[in-house]
């Protein structure tokens, strides 16, 4: 699913590890909120929630892989960046809404057309958590 | 990513697993480096639960199908005395694939990228005759010959905080359908803005109804865009499959968690079930309800089609259905 000749992926490939340990290692002894309060473990959940739409994204007009990045990769940071405690419900109600529209889409098989607006959706509502949150928010590279 | 600094990440990371404390797992044996967390909500002493184990992998694996051996340890009831002694029999817990991901039927334990296979392991019956902490500890063998080992410590209550098995169900009046002045939102999360309730046929009738009008009720407490568990949506779909396969021997009833998610304002059926003395709602909880009025059954977190289907065949069918 990386393209290992890449020079990113390999650092992507760690972030990935590290961000699977924050939040599996992490719920050994706090909640998943809680887990999200630990300093900074938050800034390697947002980078892997843009990180996997970013990836979605780029992968359309393949659906099936635009599905696995996402569920491989930003699906269980979303739901942690909306659990953050110091973020307001109005933009973690838009997280989880505009990620549901998605994971619908995804359910339907929808086309590229549907999906690709939606995923946009869902990186802008984000992107507004991520910010709230006074994280950086990184735009796709292309 | 790579403009981030990857020392940094680490570092992150570990500080974030730094915290002390009994709560759900630990870490395993640094080959496979699969973590064990308890997901079950809820294990009361004396009763018959369902003990559900999520095993992950620091690289967001999922350990999926087969099977996994269990053995429990007595960790004590918090205080500082020293714990009396508690023992329980190994058990075999087996994978609870979450609905509509793959089953691996006949397959040995793998580990499975979310997209590939996520779900849970899960010992049933399992009887804990005191009350306290607990661990487990996880341990099996991969196809590929690898060994694992994973613990996870978790609860056991003295009572229970949520209606169990046996109990007189609370009549409650539920929202449904043509409800003045409710919103489809409360009705299920997923109706925002113009989006239509997609299961329509799980918002006809309350709780108190069928239970007066003695008809057995398969019911589910979810809220499918606003979960924290994950495992809503797909266990509320899964009600939706069964409702329309079995709607001539229950009836079927979703109960959305949030009346309104943005002021955190809960539908008082969903607190009439859920809520605990502590404050704490947790969601999905799927609830089986007998023509008599009492809890015929209860799954917390995961529920499959397999454990409730033979249940629902069972059931005579309705009158007037």
């Amino acid at each position: 699913m990386w393209a290992l000749h890449d020079p990113a992926a390999h650092a992507r490939i760690a972030a990935a590890a590290i961000l699977a340990f924050a939040l599996a290692g992490c719920r050994a002894t706090v909640t998943p909120t809680q887990a999200v309060t630990a300093s900074g473990s938050l800034v390697v959940v947002a980078a892997a929630a843009e990180d996997g739409l970013c990836r979605a994204a780029a992968a359309l007009p393949d659906v099936g892989s635009a599905r696995r990045d996402f569920e491989n990769v930003a699906h269980a940071a979303l739901h942690e960046l909306a659990a953050a405690p110091d973020l307001a419900r109005s933009l973690a109600a838009r997280v989880l809404e505009t990620m549901q529209v998605v994971e619908r889409d995804i359910a339907a098989s929808a086309s590229p057309a549907v999906l690709a607006p939606d995923l946009d959706a869902l990186r802008s509502s984000t992107e507004a958590a991520i910010r709230a949150l006074g994280l950086p928010a990184s735009p796709c590279l292309p | 990513m790579g403009a981030r600094s990857l020392p940094g990440l680490i570092l992150i990371a570990v500080a974030a697993c730094s915290w002390g404390g009994i709560g759900a797992g630990s870490s395993a044996p640094a080959d496979l480096g699969i973590v064990a967390e308890v997901v079950s909500y809820q294990l009361v002493a004396h009763q018959a639960g369902r003990l559900l184990v999520a095993l992950l992998t620091p690289d967001n694996r999922w350990l999926s199908f087969g099977e996994v051996g269990l053995r429990f340890s007595y960790l004590g009831d918090g205080s500082s005395a020293p714990p009396a002694p508690a023992t329980h029999p190994p058990a075999t817990a087996a994978f609870l694939a979450i609905p509509g991901t793959p089953e691996g039927t006949g397959r040995t334990p793998t580990l499975t990228l979310p997209a590939d296979g996520r779900g849970v392991y899960g010992a049933e019956p399992i009887t804990f005759d005191t009350a306290g902490y607990w661990m487990a500890s996880a341990s099996g063998t991969l196809g590929d010959g690898s060994l694992f080992t994973a613990e996870a410590a978790f609860n056991v209550l003295d009572h229970s905080e949520i209606p169990a098995v046996g109990m007189s169900a609370p009549r409650s009046e539920n929202a449904v359908l043509g409800d003045p002045g409710v919103l489809a939102s409360a009705l299920d999360s997923r109706a925002a803005g113009d989006q239509p309730i997609p299961d329509p046929e799980l918002h006809r009738t309350s709780i108190a109804s069928v239970i007066a009008r003695g008809r057995p009720a398969l019911v589910v407490f979810s809220t499918p865009v606003y979960c924290v568990s994950r495992f809503c949506g797909p266990v509320t779909d899964l009600i939706a499959e069964l409702a329309a396969a079995y709607a001539d021997r229950a009836e079927f009833i979703h109960v959305e968690i949030y009346r309104d998610f943005e002021s955190g304002i809960v539908n008082p059926a969903a607190a009439d079930w859920l809520l605990t003395h502590s404050g704490e709602l947790r969601e999905p909880w799927t609830f089986l309800i007998g023509a008599d009025g009492r809890i015929g059954g209860s799954w917390d977190t995961v529920v499959t089609r397999s454990e409730l289907e033979p249940l629902l065949a069972a059931l005579p069918p309705m009158q007037g259905s």
